[in-house]
């Protein structure tokens, strides 16, 4: 691993150096998955159309007058997979991830609206569209949970048994202090406080909105005997799946259960990705077993593309959520308990539902030094399509109600809401409410000061508290405020995630386009515009001193690529890119050791940092021609190519415990203070955003123009999350699954967004880098809610604050200030 | 394949004016201009089996625009927002006009939307129609058996119909010179976001004051009703005002409860679009105001 984490001016970590893959994008000449040649069938799928029930048959209603002929088609049902599988003996015919809830073709009850029934095949894909129509499901209906806030019916419990439990997919208690005492000892911290301060807080679910729908290919390879015949091939055969997708081993895990056969039987390549935002985490996997049985049924290549309605209809979104805070301060504003109740709605079946659950419970009190905690978390069911990964994976549900409870009790205090902050930030050495020490050095005080200073905060207040008073005396209808929140984000798997998957990184001698040697970096992480090839080529280049074109990224491929663990979590750069490094480290070490490289090509001058960048725990740098020939050599050698290879321990330090849910969460967090400014109009309640500063301490900067674009374009996502983007439900169905009318913001919506960025390296990520893909969605909601609320001198708890809330809100205030 | 056959949309091209009226003479094809709104209909199968005569080649014909001898704007009815925005009489006499163009969609929109699609397309939420409403505009409409004009005030005759018949097409919209000046022009319209938003609710006005009180008024309500309409009872109650005082205020709340019974549907809700739309008619009615 390069030490010191020092850059000199010749590394090309912490430039913005090109993306390798820009071209292609930008001229169109890269192929996603809709647009690679294709020769098959094309698939559509068939779904319920309401939101629980039980299927008692299907029909397929005859459809000459618009072309359908059903003998053209290939059916696919339930029926057609066995229920036990030859492999394990359980039900192959349930989607492998946390729990093995949910069935990928509904059997007989089901749960939401558009869960999928049955598949379709047929070689044109419009008279496959019109098809779809005309299959008829009948059911019978059962009682559905339409508001995952209410407590169930009896009737309505479809997991676990009636009580406090019914429908429950998780509960998680983070306690600490008192609250590990008992209730008594708890309740006490209130009965002593000088102010408690109750809110309630509301969150919407969130569309992904990649601009590539979801999509996938399937090929099958059977013997010649299985060419026909029975759906079931007797012999070994094998399925290749294609497509859009964050996480190839994940499709891979679901695959090989639904088809029963052993892991090489299974091949998954990310085709060219546009776009995941966790939308492409769990949900390509149905997509893939859909299109692979529909191939094996007709033994043909199969093209399975949604449209956006369907993609948004029936895809997963994040979780909407409600959240109870008690927020207990001494006279000074120092916060002394907070009691938190969280629950989020997981939808019908379980997905990611507890770790999304575990990371919003994890972040739920932020970088705050509180003495007495204690946060309850649920995720519950109800029959509306699952919900799932999203940017921010539950820390935005849990950031936004805390951060808007801050205000609210420096209201309550009479101190400015910056000041109460500012009292109760962590210093190095203090604790999170998880027990977690924090011994990096941050200065979060002096950060936040810095985001402050140049979002002008103090001067805006002063100016705002002017101008607000001015338009109440003129009549003018605008109104001005600024609002800040300070949060956190910890990078990679939560708790022990990373030591289960034990991800595995291995970088291969190879022979570069100009016929030099070089190095192939085959992790299973995918670019999905984030910039994962631009990063991993920065670090491989850097760790081994070799010319940025020396490097070549390989294509997310299980038959090709290890397992270095899914593209989520913030994880890439920070965890897999670490691994990049030491497996670069790994592969001289090799070629060290069998001689290739001696002593004899290490660099006469080593402080010469063009020499190579490259200085391993023994400090040695080769000489680059050196380097370059003997990987040349290493590329050819007898019994396949040098590869070096690097698997992920542990940082050194403690441990999570899962039980307690106290510990190590995370290893590191990224810190950040974002400050919105806003100005309403109460002539017609909209809120147009004048200026945003976010600002954030993120380890290193490992190419500032990508780390620039992701704080940005995870501000304006979170932008859209917080003023116009709604789902709206009608009996368990989305009612606006388009772009017309889930309103995301253009650019004439968001103002300019100045990122600033602190380092404070951390020792176990590549030159220091921690996470930040998700960082950016926790902030601005609560931000621009403090901002709006404190402009109207209103409080706004919910989600989209739109123009019909925060007329609501301003209308229920002035009648009961009337009444008053 | 047999899908040819079920999903066909068949185009007839329009060479001439004369032509096109011909060929509507003799069977209801649907008109296709800018394309814009026709075009969101293909998305989901939506123009199988429909029939479209092109006539957007007609520019010599139907496009561009002119002002008459008497002040007036004829809006030819291939005439798009980007032409009309480019003319700075239209700039400097219709505010209001120029104001709903920039409003629709965006740039690539504006580029290729007709006034006259705006108009015949017939949504209560359409941004160009509401405007030329207030502006009291009158529809031109040719057919082989001549041309006839039709106040846009009677050109709605429910939820997307209009007073065209089928053998008819709009030819172009007269826009007479309005009235008051440009200080009585008020448009303002709430979309669902900055641009490329549909309007949730909408004010285009025309209120005149002279020596003090408001002698005339023109209320159209987009997005309030099944079509965009004017309203009538806020107009007589606005008429005579002098003062917008608290017990002007409540009148006008109450015509506007009389005019219009706006609904909740998926992008906004009926007490949103009703107390807005009261809070643009004071907004309109103080900025008209001479100071
Ligand atoms: C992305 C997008 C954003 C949009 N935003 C807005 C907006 O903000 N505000 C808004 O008001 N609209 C908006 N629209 C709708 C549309 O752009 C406008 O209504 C436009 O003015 C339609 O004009 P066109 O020439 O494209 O009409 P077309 O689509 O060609 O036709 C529309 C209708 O008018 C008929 N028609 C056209 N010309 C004639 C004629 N001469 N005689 C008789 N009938 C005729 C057609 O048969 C059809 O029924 C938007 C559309 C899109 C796709």
């Amino acid at each position: 691993m390069p030490d010191g984490n020092q850059l000199s001016k010749d590394h090309r970590v912490g430039k913005s150096i090109p993306r390798p893959d820009a071209k292609v994008k930008v001229t169109g000449a890269l192929h996603y998955v809709d647009d690679l040649p294709f020769e098959g069938l094309y698939g559509a799928t068939v779904r319920t159309k309401t939101a629980r029930g039980r299927m008692t048959g299907l029909r397929f209603k005859d459809g000459v007058d618009v072309g359908v002929d059903w003998r053209e088609f290939a059916v696919v049902t339930a029926n057609d997979i066995p229920r036990t599988s030859k492999l394990d003996g359980i039900d192959p015919n349930q989607v492998m991830l946390i729990d093995r809830d949910q069935p990928f073709l509904v059997r007989d009850e089901f749960r939401h609206v558009g869960e999928p029934v049955c598949l379709l095949a047929h070689p044109d894909p419009e008279v496959l569209r019109r098809a779809v129509d005309l299959v008829e499901i009948k059911t019978e209906s059962l009682p559905a949970v339409l508001d995952y806030r209410q407590p169930p019916t009896d009737a309505q419990v479809q997991r676990g048994e009636p009580g406090p439990d019914a429908n429950l997919f998780k509960r998680i208690v983070v306690s600490k202090g008192a609250a590990d005492e008992g209730d008594d000892a708890f309740s006490k911290v209130f009965e002593d406080a000088a102010h408690i301060v109750s809110g309630t807080y509301e969150t919407q679910a969130q569309e992904q909105c990649y601009i590539e729908p979801n999509g996938i290919i399937a090929r099958v390879e059977v013997s010649e005997a299985d060419a026909q015949g029975a759906l079931w091939p007797a012999n070994p055969w094998k399925l290749i799946i294609e497509g859009s997708m964050q996480c190839p081993y994940y499709v891979h895990k679901a695959i090989t259960h639904l088809f029963q056969l052993p892991d090489d039987g299974v091949q998954i390549i990310q085709a060219a990705t546009g776009g995941g935002f966790g939308g492409k985490e769990d949900y390509p996997s149905i997509i893939s077993g859909h299109a692979g049985l529909l191939a094996l049924k007709t033994r043909q290549p199969v093209k399975l593309i949604y449209d956006r309605v369907e993609d948004m209809a029936f895809t997963t979104k994040r979780h909407p959520s409600r959240t109870h805070l008690r927020a207990a301060l001494d006279a000074d504003g120092k916060l002394l308990g907070i009691d938190m109740d969280v629950t989020l709605d997981g939808g019908a079946y379980l997905t990611l539902s507890p770790v999304v659950l575990s990371r919003g419970a994890i972040h739920a009190v932020g970088p705050y030094r509180v003495p007495h905690v204690r946060v309850h978390n649920r995720a519950v069911l109800s029959n509306t399509p699952p919900h799932g990964a999203f940017r921010g994976f539950g820390a935005p549900q849990t950031v936004f109600a805390f951060e808007r409870h801050l205000d609210r009790c420096a209201r309550e205090v009479g101190i400015d809401p910056v000041e109460l902050r500012r009292r109760n930030l962590i210093i190095r050495g203090d604790a999170l409410a998880i027990s977690q020490r924090i011994d990096e050095p941050i200065e979060l005080h002096k950060w936040m000061d810095e985001a402050l200073t140049a979002g002008k905060y103090e001067e805006r207040r002063a100016a705002h508290a002017a101008f607000n008073e001015a338009a109440e005396t003129s009549g003018s209808p605008l109104r001005r405020g600024v609002g800040v929140a300070t949060f956190m984000h910890g990078a990679g798997f939560t708790g022990s995630g990373e030591d289960y998957l034990a991800s595995e990184v291995m970088i291969r001698a190879a022979v570069g386009a100009d016929g030099l040697g070089g190095v192939e970096v085959c992790t299973a992480n995918t670019e999905i515009g984030q910039g994962a090839i631009t990063i991993f080529t920065q670090i491989a280049a850097d760790a081994l001193g070799l010319p940025l074109s020396a490097v070549q990224i390989a294509k997310p491929d299980t038959d090709q690529v290890p397992n270095s663990g899914p593209t989520v979590a913030s994880r890439t750069s920070m965890v897999v890119g670490h691994l990049v490094a030491r497996a670069s480290d790994d592969l001289v070490r090799k070629l060290e050791s069998q001689g290739t490289l001696s002593d004899g090509d290490l660099h006469p001058n080593p402080d010469d940092d063009r020499a190579s960048a490259l200085s391993d725990a023994r400090g040695r740098k080769f000489e680059p021609t050196a380097l370059r020939g003997a990987l040349a050599t290493a590329a050819a050698q007898d019994g396949g190519a040098l590869e070096g290879w690097a698997t992920y321990q542990r940082p050194p330090g403690g441990k999570w415990n899962d039980v307690t849910y106290k510990g190590i969460a995370y290893g590191t967090y990224a810190w950040a203070t974002y400050l919105a400014d806003v100005e309403v109009d109460l002539t017609t309640f909209e809120t147009r955003i004048t200026d945003f500063v976010a600002s954030q301490e993120i380890g290193r900067v490992l190419n500032p123009l990508l780390a620039e674009g992701q704080i940005q374009g995870g501000v304006v996502q979170a932008m859209g999350w917080a003023l116009l983007e709604d789902t709206v439900y009608k009996d368990g169905r989305i009612t606006n699954p388009n772009m017309t009318n889930y309103v995301v913001p253009t650019f004439a919506d968001v103002p300019d967004v100045q990122v600033l960025f602190q380092e404070s390296p951390y020792a176990y990520g590549p030159w220091g880098a921690k996470g930040i893909g998700e960082l950016p969605m926790d902030g601005p909601a609560p931000a621009i809610l403090n901002a709006i609320s404190a402009a109207v001198g209103v409080e706004i708890d919910a989600l989209p604050a739109s123009p019909e809330r925060v007329m609501r809100a301003v209308l229920a205030a002035q009648s009961s200030e009337v009444s008053s | 394949m047999t899908a040819i056959a079920h999903s066909a949309v068949s185009v007839h091209r329009a060479r001439t004016l004369q032509d096109a009226l011909d060929q509507l003479s003799q069977a209801p094809l649907q008109l296709l201009a800018g394309g814009t709104d026709i075009m969101v209909e293909a998305n989901h199968g939506g123009l199988r089996g429909r029939h479209f005569l092109d006539i957007s080649g007609l520019g010599s014909e139907l496009g561009g625009h002119s002002w008459l001898p008497d002040g007036a704007l004829r809006i030819g009815a291939l005439c798009t927002y980007a032409q009309l925005q480019a003319d700075a009489r239209a700039q400097a006499e219709l505010p209001m006009l120029m104001a709903a163009s920039r409003l629709v969609g965006a740039t690539q929109i504006q580029s290729r939307g007709t006034y006259a699609g705006n108009v015949e397309n017939g949504s209560p939420a359409a941004d160009a129609a509401p405007a030329l409403l207030a502006l009291d505009a009158v529809v031109e409409l040719r057919s082989l058996a001549g041309t006839r004009t039709v106040p846009l005030a009677h050109y709605y005759t429910g939820y997307r119909s209009t007073a065209r018949r089928s053998d008819e097409l709009i030819s172009a919209l007269i826009v007479p010179k309005p009235d008051g000046g440009v200080s009585c022009q008020f448009f303002r319209k709430v979309g669902t976001r900055a641009f490329q938003a549909i309007t949730k609710v909408g004010l285009s006005a025309r209120i005149v004051w002279q020596g003090g009180q408001i002698t005339d008024a023109r209320i159209v309500a987009t997005s309030m009703a099944a079509t965009i309409c004017r309203a009538h009872h806020i107009e007589n109650a606005l008429r005579g005002l002098s003062d917008i005082d608290a017990a002007a205020k409540s009148a006008l709340r109450r015509a506007q409860d009389a005019d219009l019974r706006p609904m909740d549907d998926v992008r906004s809700s009926a007490d949103y679009r009703a107390e807005v739309f009261h809070r643009l008619v004071l907004q309109a009615a103080s900025e008209t105001r001479p100071s």
